[in-house]
């Protein structure tokens, strides 16, 4: 029983305008344009975190960047909008990517190995990173994407059919669907379905203390570690991230990060040894951290991959600086793919891609030596 | 020669100066669009958006510009060195820029621009040679009229176009060929300012006579020192590494067929084409990916045809004991330059035994080959160009399919989106698909952030069970990193190929199948590539389907005959009528080299050396034709009459287009088929002609109905005809000719000249009173 949202498309940029002037912009304008579909459709959900400025003005108050948005003002993250002086979700309920990947994938080690994860986006994100991979929904207006409607309650069933011990909030950036991740994951966790959170980690610390109650795993993007990176290449900044890194731990999420290395941008030594240095003072050495493997993509199509070596390099960097869970994400047959005890030195996961080979992990422990490896292992 | 009788020696000078201005127009034209192709990461629409800015700019030159200074301005001659000076600057300095612009607009290295930068990099490139070079032609037409004794504006003309012929072939026979970018600019420079110098011989002024003719052969003599000394090397290097910046560039070569980049960085060898990543060292996952999904369905593959390569490609294949292959390659320079960098075992295979390497287009190949494949394997780009579209026409998978073993395997690759398929997306593999299904009874694809196309003559030979595959994999002996049972299991999940199963269904009947003269799949690749740049702009594109577009073609062309029309009372109708007839042929006449250029490549293959005849015997077309027409300028009577004779040959020549590309398409077998060819690399000579004829005659009627100044019927003509060039290198490139195909697009240049000729017969009654 899914229902299709009503298409609503307008102008948008000055590049219409200018390819437009060619062939007649009234025209185009009046194809382009049309009736104000969306408040016909209902679906809209009050925003949970937002403050009203006057009648006609609200502050959104999810995420940094806090838009001061008009009534009828789309934010930049293109799936909020002021209404009569609430501000409302467009895309609740109104996934368009819809998935059971293997949990791995997200990635997440540390948590439940080899289980099936029920992953869903929507459209929209907070951020503009240059590479992003699922960049056609990311950046795309959630009225020209093709939705599905999707009760929360739906997912839940739809996760519990598919066999998934977990529902992932991936692709794009769950931040700006926050009450549809909310409320799904409030319904899962009563259920016991366990609820994983992917995400750039870019959202203010109220409502991040809201989510940790529901929320039992998190993949934080680290994406570099600095100012500069993060606003020319990812439109946002870093201070913020790391603060959700360090709240989501305090409140008992179990947190893994993720470095993609993209060449000439992030994967400078000194860099990286900066984060590595950040990460243990304020996460401990048990904290997971992937390198990943950049991919020629969206805005970055015709830059290289990220040489392997460079991925060993940043790998060896966290390993001296005493982080036990370093791995290497996308290099099949390296050794940066297992897990191995930090006292026995033996493989306690072993992996191949997203498949696990071996698990050697019983009650939590290493199972040659008793070493407790920290994790969601059960 | 008596056509060239030039009354005093002194203005030789002209002529070579003229000379040099074609011969800098087109070389300067084809450096640079190559280096702002490479630096902003385009497809052919950016090159259209460069073209355009190109005419708009000569448009706008050769009119308001050259108009306003030519009435000002009494020592020509002076004017004119003055700016070949600065021609001879401009060359090399577009060509820094267009490396150097990038890095101040912040776009990084292998960042594709937003639609902002990229326009502005286009004016900022373009436009300062594209109006010198206008306007230098308004000059040097008033001043060999003032020169000859019977005013022709013809000769110029000719001369231009004689100059832009050997511009064409002298850039691609012998400026690629021996210099790289920047060394050729200088020589370009010093070409023009040689002219300058020799200008000003015959300046009144004596004063600006030596400062020009002083400072002229000073430049000539720094750019032919600092070229002897190494210091152009110097820079060419050095903005080079700048335009890579982080990389460390081991080296950059022109080929006839782009520039090729090679760079390194943690040990990792990265090879560009045109700025465009090709592949790298260390990926073995896009080499598997390639080899192993079509070959794995295969029991004893013997004879493989690659047609696009590069990587580890090859050693992949020769895992499979009993493989040789023909490895079909355009551009020899990848081929020498893998050999030169990639020195780590698996890219030996390129000197393997089992490896025939052909240096050739693959689409002529396949047309001469006589030998059957087990396995044809197609690993080129996306068809972001008309010319790479070629290889996903339904023309050609029926060219592959007689080539194929009744057992055989055909593998080929798009770029695809893993989590979600856009409509745009969607409709672009889909089109793909259908066209594969109109030959191939079994059609596959393999979901991922690349889509692989698996097609056969046999279902039930291909299999996407991951299992099926491993096992498969398995029993061959054939050792994979990627390609093999943990990672087929997630990329080929159930669930995966249903979402990409139900997408492509959903835009099923909203797509065309793709072919040669109709080249559909292109535009699908136009619209995703410019939504890297822009939703807005994608959807712009797609807003224009088939029925639409046709429709506002159709309005478009009776709006512009009912404004005439509306017009014919107005005191300047046979002027008016005049220029639009101008203009409308300026815009068929590029049309006409698309189309020629796009037919060619589908019924002959890209032969670099022959699409080069076609361009120059175009201009040589126009050369000759401008030429006839100056001579029998005088023994005209009625110009008008002769005017509208020409345009029932512009509304002619469609026609003509289309039954030659339909007649030729026909001749498959030796020896017609290699005659056909070479005729048919001499039919824009025809096109050329008629427009030749039409631009002398077009400014004689102009002076004759009004007695204005040469300068003004120049510049009117001169720019009238750019701004219908540009106006039709957009639309056809970027629309007509993808959406509409190529016959229906001959049917509208049609309606659109018989619109013309009406309106110059309903001018015919005024001009009787100004002959
Ligand atoms: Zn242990």
């Amino acid at each position: 029983m899914f229902r299709k949202i009503t298409r609503r498309k307008f102008l948008k940029g000055a590049s219409i305008a200018v390819a437009g002037s060619f062939f007649g912009t009234k025209l185009i304008e009046r194809a382009l344009s049309g009736a104000d579909a969306l408040a016909e459709t209902g679906y809209f959900k009050e925003a949970r975190h937002y403050r009203v400025i006057d009648s006609g003005t609200v502050e959104c108050a999810l995420c940094p960047r806090r838009c001061v948005l008009k009534n009828g003002q789309r934010s930049p993250c293109r799936v909020r909008e002021p209404r009569n002086g609430k501000l409302y979700s467009l895309v609740y309920e109104l996934p368009c990517s819809i998935h059971v990947d293997p949990i791995e994938k997200k990635p997440l080690y540390h948590m439940l190995p080899a289980s099936r994860s029920f992953s869903i986006a929507t459209a929209g994100c907070n951020l503009r990173c240059k590479y992003c991979q699922n960049w056609q929904i990311s950046q795309e207006n959630p009225e020209d994407v093709v939705e599905r409607y999707l009760p929360c309650e739906e997912v839940v069933n739809a996760a519990q059919r598919e066999r998934c011990a977990s529902i992932a909030y991936t692709y794009s950036e769950p931040i700006v669907f926050y009450e549809y991740m909310y409320d799904t994951s409030k319904l899962a966790k009563a259920k016991g379905i366990k609820n994983v959170w992917v995400t750039s980690g870019f959202i203010n610390p109220e409502p991040l203390e809201e989510l940790s109650g529901v929320i039992d795993a998190a993949n934080i993007d680290l994406k570099g570690f600095s100012e500069s990176f993060m606003s020319e290449v990812c439109g946002a900044r870093l201070e913020p991230v790391l603060e959700t890194i360090k709240i989501a731990k305090k409140n008992g999420i179990w947190v893994e990060l993720t470095n993609l290395l993209i060449p000439t941008l992030n994967d400078d030594p000194v860099m990286i040894k900066n984060m590595c240095v950040w990460i243990r003072e304020n996460m401990g050495k048990e904290v997971p951290v992937h390198f990943s493997r950049f991919w020629p993509m969206y805005k970055l199509k015709n830059l290289p991959p990220t040489p392997v070596k460079t991925l060993r390099m940043a790998r060896e960097i966290a390993q001296k600086e005493g982080l036990h869970f370093a791995y290497i994400g996308n290099v099949p047959q390296d050794p940066g793919n297992n897990t191995y005890c930090p006292r026995c030195k033996k493989t306690v996961v072993g992996r191949a891609g997203y498949f696990v080979m071996e698990n050697n992990i019983a009650s939590s422990k290493c199972k040659f030596c008793g070493y407790p490896i920290a994790g969601i292992w059960e | 020669m008596q056509v060239l009788r030039l009354p005093d020696s002194r203005n030789m000078g002209i002529i070579y100066a003229l000379f040099v201005l074609g011969i800098t127009a087109v070389s300067s034209q084809i450096l640079l669009l190559r280096e702002f192709f490479t630096s902003f990461y385009g497809n052919e629409l950016s090159i259209g958006f460069a073209l355009s800015v190109w005419l708009l700019g000569g448009s706008v030159g050769s009119g308001p510009l050259a108009r306003f200074f030519s009435e000002r301005i009494k020592e020509k001659r002076a004017l004119f060195s003055f700016l070949q000076i600065g021609l001879a600057a401009f060359v090399p300095l577009s060509i820094l820029a267009a490396r150097c612009l990038k890095l101040a607009f912040h776009v990084g290295i292998g960042e594709i621009p937003g639609i902002g930068a990229l326009l502005a990099a286009a004016v900022l490139i373009f436009t300062p040679i594209a109006l010198l070079v206008a306007f230098l032609f308004v000059l040097g037409s008033q001043m060999v009229v003032a020169a000859t004794p019977s005013k022709k504006i013809g000769y110029a003309y000719t001369l231009e176009a004689a100059g832009a012929a050997l511009g064409g072939l002298l850039t691609s026979f012998f400026l690629i060929k021996y210099f790289t970018c920047l060394p050729a600019a200088f020589l370009l420079s010093a070409l023009n300012l040689i002219s300058a110098a020799w200008i000003v011989y015959a300046c009144k002024k004596a004063f600006l006579k030596n400062a020009l003719r002083s400072s002229a052969i000073l430049l000539t003599g720094a750019v032919i020192t600092a070229g002897l000394l190494g210091g152009v090397n110097y820079l060419e290097k050095e903005s080079e590494r700048l335009s890579w910046k982080g990389f460390n560039v081991l080296d950059v070569e022109d080929s006839i067929y782009g520039k090729v980049a090679v760079t390194e960085r943690a040990g990792q060898i990265n090879f560009f084409q045109n700025g465009l990543f090709l592949f790298s060292s260390n990926d073995p996952l896009t080499a598997e990916e390639t080899v192993h999904f079509p070959m794995v369905f295969l029991d004893s593959p013997e004879d493989i045809l690659l047609i696009g390569g590069g990587g580890e490609v090859l050693a992949e294949i020769l895992k499979y004991p009993g493989a040789r292959i023909d490895y079909v390659e355009l551009d020899p320079l990848i081929i020498t330059l893998s050999r030169k960098y990639l020195k780590e075992k698996p890219f030996y295979s390129l000197d393997d035994k089992r490896v025939l390497i052909k240096n050739t287009d693959g689409r002529f190949f396949v047309k001469t080959s006589k030998t059957l494949y087990d396995a044809i394997i197609i690993n080129l780009p996306n068809p972001y160009t008309a010319e790479i579209n070629r290889f996903y026409t339904k023309e050609f998978f029926e060219e592959i399919k007689s080539l194929l073993k009744d057992k055989g395997v055909v593998g080929f690759s798009v770029s695809s989106s893993a989590n979600y398929l856009s409509r745009e997306q969607a409709m672009f593999l889909e089109s793909l698909s259908q066209t594969a299904e109109s030959v191939f009874p079994d059609v596959k694809i393999i979901p991922g952030n690349t889509a692989y196309f698996l097609l056969s003559k046999n279902e039930g030979l291909i299999s996407l069970d991951p299992e099926f595959i491993a096992a498969r994999l398995a029993k061959k002996g054939i050792h994979t990193l990627y390609v093999r049972d943990y990672y087929l299991f997630s990329l080929l999940s159930r669930e995966r190929q249903s979402y990409l199963k139900n997408a492509l269904g959903r835009v099923q009947n909203a797509v065309r199948i793709n072919f040669d003269l109709s080249p559909i799949s292109y535009f699908y690749d136009t619209v995703l590539w410019s939504s890297y740049l822009s939703f807005s702009l994608s959807k712009f594109f797609m807003y224009f389907t088939t029925p639409r577009l046709l429709l506002i073609s159709v309005t478009g062309i009776f709006a512009l005959f009912f404004v005439f029309l509306f017009l014919r009372r107005g005191k300047g109708f046979v002027r008016h009528v005049t220029l639009l007839a101008l203009g409308t042929t300026g815009m068929s006449e590029i049309a006409f080299q698309i189309i020629i250029v796009l037919s060619f490549q589908a019924l002959y293959g890209y032969l670099y050396y022959k699409i080069g005849i076609i361009i120059t015997s175009f201009m040589l077309g126009l050369g000759a034709g401008g030429m006839y027409m100056t001579r029998k300028l005088d023994l005209i009577k009625n110009p008008y009459g002769a005017y509208i004779k020409i345009q029932w040959l512009v509304v002619a020549y469609p026609i003509f287009l289309l039954l030659c590309i339909k007649a030729f398409g026909g001749l498959r077998s030796e020896p017609f088929y290699s005659i056909g060819g070479n005729i048919f690399a001499f039919l824009p000579l025809i096109a050329g002609f008629i427009g030749g004829l039409q631009y002398p005659l077009a400014n004689r009627i102009y002076l004759g109905s009004r007695g204005t100044e040469v300068s003004r019927s120049v510049s009117a003509t001169y720019s009238v005809d750019l701004l219908g060039s540009f106006v039709g290198a957009l639309c056809v490139s970027a629309l007509l000719m993808p959406i509409l195909g190529i016959p229906v697009t001959c049917f509208l240049l049609v309606l659109l000249n018989t619109a013309t000729l009406i309106l110059l017969l309903i001018g015919s009654k005024q001009s009787m009173s100004y002959a």
